[in-house]
């Protein structure tokens, strides 16, 4: 687990160098004050230390790792992230379907893959639980709280 | 300030301030006690109901939660072995001891007598010292408070187990504050072309996506997801006996106080606190070789402490803008949200006046609020502890999503939760703290105005942040705290 750490830290401090050279440049466009700071002296003052930060983290993560090879892909436990991913990739999907198929039919849908993606055994009471969920937080939202869900091909 | 805090108490006493802070505890009290879910979680959750009403009726509900969840973490300590929030694990060292013993509810009940005391302690600690303290922070200048965000910003940054991914998070926190257009010079910045960008990045679906879609990500991925737990003891007498009041008073009294002392140290919080109060509690009691056996001294400490650092821990964020910890952080997010800028000024403005001593005496209401619901939730508590977080995550994930986009009715922004529920469990996994990024988002304009105010009255000369006094001292501060925290790891590392 140290060493997968090890390996992102080494990836995250590069990924970190690059960015924040490259959105030191985009800044560096913008116009600068005579007087006080210009709408770039702030992005750029905040890039250069995270540049610096950047380097620091991966001087201490070559120092750190004395010989382990850096990025190691047969360390990296996928079997553990695969349900993390899918329950990633579901709540994309449910917030892209919400618009053009609404609320009220995506939320009990992505409800009832979550809690069977979760383990949960109970089919009936799970579906169940979904669609009074659904109901309910629509009618709160849209009674109450007047925000308009998306209502889709239900339109 | 004494008729302040009497119209303070007025302004609580309405019925819908009332009620607000009574669901506020309430909610706390069940988002405390589910393993997993800390009061950060909560708060984020009601989000969407905050700013929908009134300013008081929001910071009491939000206070209430605050409160109630610092309790509802004893619950599962107690009951399961298992402490709701970080804040209770030393609640479990003589709590689940008694509950093997047969005495579950002399055990809850014990802890919300002292969860109120220490409350209570914290609450009145906080009514004494945040006018006195803002009465200081009023003669703050622009160097003052550019340097007071970066001081607390190093220190959010320092608590964490690597002071320098602290500080990338907190900094990469600032960042984010820039995008959008520019408020002085009407300029686009980091928007790459994007128009929904102009606005900049929301607070809310950021917060929506770092502190309650990255619990979700992160517990599937952990597969530490439960049925629901198996809490069958059976809870007899919950009210302390006039024995058990005696033993606890001086322990909930003293571990308030730490609580508060801790508390106020920016940054810290009830997981430290909780711990110093039980070894304090330990020394001061006559019956210190029994500590660990389930004696009500060793619940009372913990309990008390963590409920104490409450009030503490709004003293910096009321009177500077500078949270004490992770769930001030997100209360800080939360006020700016509903367009409360806490600081200094909000102890002289009439507006802020008014939501200041509601605070002030919402806290003193919301422990006898705390205390009841304790008292009577107690026998039920077991079957709290019994909702299955397999059913309860995906609907935490689907709240979050419909919370995300009451923002502005406005599905890019359920994106913007999805893409930062992403990064903050990828944070999470690899060891970067959230608190530093989401205070570097709130404190990023502060730090901006101020510093560019600074350097506009001093005719662009860096020395104002030296020659300021106040300024000079935060600045030094920040950079001894820096400097420690990463000798301390670097020494932790070399131990392992």
């Amino acid at each position: 687990m140290k060493d997968n750490k090890k390996s992102a830290d080494f990836i995250i401090s590069i990924l970190l160098i690059c960015l924040s050279a490259f959105l030191y440049m985009t800044a560096n466009k913008m116009p600068s004050a005579t007087k006080g700071i210009g709408p770039g002296d702030y992005p750029k003052f905040i890039c250069l230390i995270l540049f610096v930060l950047g380097v620091v983290q991966l001087i201490s993560v070559i120092i750190s790792s004395k010989g382990i090879p850096l990025i190691d892909f047969k360390r990296i436990n996928v079997k553990y992230l695969v349900r993390a991913l899918i329950m990633v990739v579901m709540t994309f999907v449910y917030y892209k379907l919400m618009k053009g198929v609404g609320y009220l039919l995506t939320t009990p849908i992505y409800l009832f893959a979550s809690f069977m993606l979760f383990g949960y055994k109970k089919k009936v009471k799970g579906a169940v639980i979904a669609v009074i969920f659904t109901v309910c937080i629509y009618l709160l939202f849209t009674k109450v709280f007047m925000v308009f869900l998306p209502r889709g091909i239900l339109g | 300030m004494f008729s302040n805090l009497i119209a303070g108490f007025i302004n609580v006493l309405q019925p819908f301030n009332f009620l607000m802070a009574v669901f506020g505890t309430v909610a706390g009290v069940v988002i405390g006690a589910l393993p997993g879910l800390s009061g950060s979680t909560g708060i984020i959750l009601l989000l969407p109901l905050v700013y929908k009403i009134d300013a008081s009726a929001a910071l009491l509900l939000l206070c209430g939660l605050f409160c109630g969840s610092m309790y509802g973490g004893s619950i599962s300590a107690i009951l399961l072995n298992t402490p709701g929030t970080p804040s209770a694990t030393a609640t479990l060292l003589d709590g689940y001891p008694m509950t093997q013993n047969g005495d579950a509810g002399r055990a809850l009940g014990i802890s919300a007598v002292s969860s109120f005391i220490g409350g209570l302690v914290s609450a009145i600690c906080l009514a004494l010292i945040a006018p006195q303290l803002a009465k200081v922070a009023l003669s703050f200048t622009s160097p003052d408070f550019f340097a007071l965000s970066i001081f607390g910003l190093s220190i959010m940054a320092s608590t964490g187990k690597d002071t320098v991914k602290g500080l990338i998070s907190g900094f990469i926190g600032l960042l984010i504050s820039t995008v959008g257009v520019d408020q002085v010079a009407g300029i686009d910045r980091f928007t790459f072309g994007n128009v929904r960008l102009m606005r900049g990045l929301q607070l809310l679906p950021v917060l929506i996506g770092v502190f309650a879609l990255s619990e979700v990500f992160t517990i599937v991925q952990k597969g530490g997801e439960r049925e629901g737990a198996a809490a069958n003891q059976r809870v007899g007498r919950v009210i302390p006996t006039k024995a058990d009041f005696t033993a606890l008073l001086l322990s909930a009294v003293v571990g308030g106080l730490i609580g508060v002392f801790i508390g106020i140290i920016p940054g810290t919080g009830g997981a430290i606190s909780c711990f110093l109060a039980y070894q304090v509690a330990k020394k001061l009691s006559k019956r210190g070789d029994k500590f660990g056996t389930g004696v009500p001294e060793g619940i009372a400490a913990p309990e008390a402490s963590n409920n104490g650092t409450t009030g503490g821990a709004l003293i910096p964020m009321l009177c500077l803008g500078v949270p004490g910890d992770t769930v001030t952080s997100v209360m800080l997010g939360a006020l700016t949200l509903i367009g409360v800028r806490p600081g200094p000024q909000m102890f002289v403005e009439p507006e802020g006046i008014t939501i200041v001593y509601a605070i002030l005496a919402g806290m003193i209401v919301i422990q006898f609020i705390m205390l009841v619901t304790g008292l009577s939730c107690a026998k039920v508590s077991p079957k709290i502890l019994k909702i299955p977080q397999t059913v309860l995550l995906p609907i935490i994930a689907a709240l979050c999503i419909v919370g995300a986009f009451s923002n502005s009715n406005n599905l890019f922004d359920v994106l913007i939760a999805i893409v930062f529920g992403i990064l903050g469990f990828g944070m999470k996994k690899f060891g970067y703290p959230g608190a530093p990024l989401v205070l570097g988002i709130v404190l990023g304009p502060i730090a901006e105005s101020n510093l560019n105010r600074a350097l506009i009255l001093s005719e662009n000369s860096w020395t104002t942040f030296v020659t300021h006094p106040i300024s000079c001292v935060f600045l030094i501060l920040s950079l001894v705290i820096i400097v420690f925290s990463v000798i301390k790891n670097i020494k932790e590392k070399k131990s392992e």
